[in-house]
C-alpha cells in the first residue's frame, strides 16, 4: 500500500526534494527518463492553462445548455467579494475549467474529469498571484500526483465507488498539499494540509443531475478550491490535523463503502433527486428520445 | 499499479472519463481491429451509456474513435457530421436491457473487406476492456501489444504460431485461447513484448490454419 507518509519518508531518505523524488520514483516505475516524465507533466500544465483561457469564454455553454459563463462572471466580480483576490481567482478558474469540461472542451482529468477544475484553479491562480514559475508548477503537479497515488491506493478516486469526496475531495487534498509544498517545502505541513482538506470534504456524496458531469459538479469545484486554500493556509500557519493524512484517506474510503448506491454517481439521490433536478433530467430524457428517433 | 498519469490525466475532451474518453478509446480500438476504414457501423448502447449518451457526448466520442481520433482530439465535438461524410452509422439505444457492466457498447463494423463485432466496456478513468470479439470471449485493454488471431480449431495451430514467433525472437507475455465449441474456430490473443514488423505479421497470417491476424498497439 502506498501511503503519503511513506512517500515523504522515502523522499527524505533519498535526500531529494519531494517533487524530484516523486518524478524519479514514477519514472522508474514507468520505465522512462525523469525528464520525459517532467515534459509530460509540463504538457498537462499547458492544457490546464489553455483550459482556463478557453473556459472563461462568456459564450461557452455545456451540451445540456444548463451551464456556462459562470467562470468569467466570478472573475469579473473580483475585488467586490468577501474572499480575497486569490481565492476568487481560484474559484473562477476552477469553475471555468469545469464548465469547459461540461462543454466537451479539452481538460486534464486530475484526478478526474468531474473534479478537473480544483487543481488547476488553485495552483494557477496561486502562481499568478504569488509569482510561482511554470517549473515550480510542474513540481507541484508531481506532488499532487503523489498525493493522488496515495489516495487512489488506500481509497478510490471514482465517484461511482466513493462519492464526490473521492473526486472533489481528492482534488482538494491534492491542491492543498501541492500548494503547501510550493509555499513551504515542508513535508509535515503538506500532510497536515491534505488531512485538513479531507476533513472538510469527507462524506460528500456524488449526486449528478440526470447522471451528467455538470450539476452540482461545476460549483463543487469552486468550493473544493476554496477548501484547498483554507487547508493550506491553516497548515502553513502551523495548525496541525489531529488525524494524520493517511488515516484521513482511509476514513474517506470507509465512508465511501458506507454510501448507498443512490449517492454514488447514479443520479438517483441528493441534488439529482430534488424536484428541479428530476425536471431537468426529464427535459434531457425527452431531448435524447428525440435525438434517438 | 497506477502511475502518476492515471492521477494527472488523461488529457481528454470532457465531460466524462468513462462516458466520453472511454467511449472514444473503445471506438479507436475497434477501428484498429477492423484494420481498414469503417464503411458501415452499428453501435448498440447499453446501461448508463444508453441513459446518458446525449449529455455525455458518448455517441460523438465513439464516432471520433471510429475515425481514429484520440480521446483528447477536439474534432470529437463535430464527429457526428465528420463521420457522416466518411461512413454510414446507426445507433441502437437499449435502455433497461440487463448487462454485466453499466457502461457497455457493442460495435458491429464493416469495412471494404473485413467485418468485426466487438463488445466494449468502459471501466472508469478512461480505461476500457474489450470482452468479446465476434462472439468469442476475450480480455483486451488497449494498453499492451497484442496479436489477435482468428484461426481454425485444429491440433497444432498454436504450436505453429508460437514457433513462428519464437523463430522471430518475439517473446510472449500472455496468451489466451477462446473458442465456440470444439472443432470450429478460435480467437487467440497473444501479448508480446515489442511490436511485430509487417514482415512478421505476414508470416503469422500465412501460418497454416490462421484466418486473420491483427496487431494491436497500445492506444
Amino acid at each position: 500500500m502506498i501511503t503519503l507518509r511513506e512517500i515523504c519518508q522515502k523522499a527524505a531518505e533519498s535526500e531529494l526534494d519531494l517533487a524530484e523524488y516523486i518524478c524519479f520514483w514514477q519514472a522508474e516505475h514507468m520505465g522512462v527518463e525523469s525528464q520525459e516524465l517532467k515534459n509530460r507533466l509540463n504538457l498537462s500544465l499547458q492544457v490546464m492553462q489553455e483550459g482556463i483561457r478557453a473556459g472563461l469564454d462568456p459564450e461557452l455553454r455545456s451540451r445540456s445548455g444548463f451551464s456556462g459563463g459562470d467562470g468569467v462572471r466570478v472573475l469579473s466580480a473580483r475585488g467586490q467579494g468577501m474572499l480575497g483576490g486569490l481565492a476568487q481567482k481560484a474559484m473562477a478558474y476552477a469553475i471555468a475549467t469545469a464548465e469547459l469540461n461540461s462543454a466537451m472542451g479539452r481538460i486534464v482529468a486530475a484526478p478526474t474529469a468531474g473534479a478537473s477544475g480544483v487543481v488547476p484553479g488553485v495552483l494557477i491562480a496561486a502562481a499568478e498571484e504569488a509569482g510561482f514559475t511554470d517549473e515550480q508548477l510542474v513540481s507541484a503537479l508531481a506532488v499532487a500526483g503523489g498525493i493522488g497515488l496515495a489516495i487512489s491506493d488506500q481509497a478510490t478516486l471514482a465517484g461511482a465507488e466513493g462519492g464526490c469526496q473521492a473526486e472533489c475531495g481528492s482534488g482538494a487534498a491534492m491542491a492543498a498539499g501541492a500548494l503547501t509544498y510550493l509555499r513551504t517545502g515542508d513535508a509535515e505541513k503538506l500532510q497536515h494540509a491534505v488531512a485538513l482538506a479531507l476533513k472538510n470534504q469527507i462524506g460528500l456524496v456524488c449526486d449528478p443531475v440526470a447522471g451528467l458531469v455538470e450539476i452540482p459538479c461545476i460549483k463543487r469545484n469552486a468550493g473544493s478550491a476554496v477548501i484547498a486554500l483554507m487547508a493550506s493556509d491553516l497548515a502553513v500557519s502551523g495548525v496541525t490535523s489531529f488525524i494524520p493524512a493517511d488515516e484521513a484517506i482511509q476514513a474517506v474510503a470507509e465512508v465511501g463503502r458506507m454510501l448507498p448506491m443512490q449517492l454514488r454517481e447514479t443520479g438517483l439521490g441528493g441534488m439529482a433527486n430534488t424536484p428541479t433536478g428530476r425536471r431537468a433530467a426529464e427535459t434531457l430524457r425527452r431531448q435524447q428520445l428525440q435525438h434517438t428517433q | 499499479m497506477a502511475h502518476i498519469f492515471d492521477i494527472i490525466g488523461p488529457i481528454m475532451v470532457g465531460p466524462s472519463s468513462s462516458h466520453t474518453a472511454g467511449a472514444a478509446r473503445i471506438g479507436k480500438l475497434a477501428r484498429i481491429m477492423l484494420q481498414e476504414p469503417v464503411h458501415r457501423a452499428e453501435i448498440k448502447l447499453y446501461g448508463s451509456f444508453a441513459e446518458t449518451y446525449l449529455g455525455h457526448g458518448t455517441h460523438l466520442a465513439v464516432l471520433g474513435g471510429l475515425l481514429g481520433y484520440d480521446p483528447d482530439d477536439l474534432r470529437i465535438r463535430q464527429s457526428d457530421s465528420l463521420a457522416r461524410e466518411a461512413f454510414g452509422y446507426e445507433f441502437v439505444v437499449l435502455s433497461g436491457v440487463p448487462v454485466d457492466h453499466p457502461n457497455t457498447m457493442r460495435l458491429s463494423l464493416a469495412g471494404e473487406t473485413n467485418q468485426i463485432d466487438i463488445l466494449g466496456v468502459s471501466v472508469g478513468g478512461g480505461r476500457i476492456r474489450v470482452t468479446e470479439i465476434d462472439g468469442f470471449p476475450v480480455k483486451l485493454n488497449g494498453e499492451n501489444i497484442v496479436l489477435v488471431i482468428h484461426s481454425v480449431d485444429r491440433p497444432g495451430v498454436i504450436t505453429l504460431l508460437t514457433s513462428c514467433l519464437a523463430s522471430e525472437n518475439i517473446n510472449i507475455g500472455n496468451m489466451t485461447v477462446s473458442r465456440q465449441g470444439k472443432g470450429s474456430s478460435v480467437v487467440m490473443t497473444i501479448e508480446i513484448d515489442a511490436p511485430a514488423e509487417p514482415r512478421v505479421l505476414d508470416r503469422v497470417r500465412s501460418t497454416e490454419g490462421v484466418q486473420r491476424a491483427t496487431q494491436i498497439i497500445p492506444l
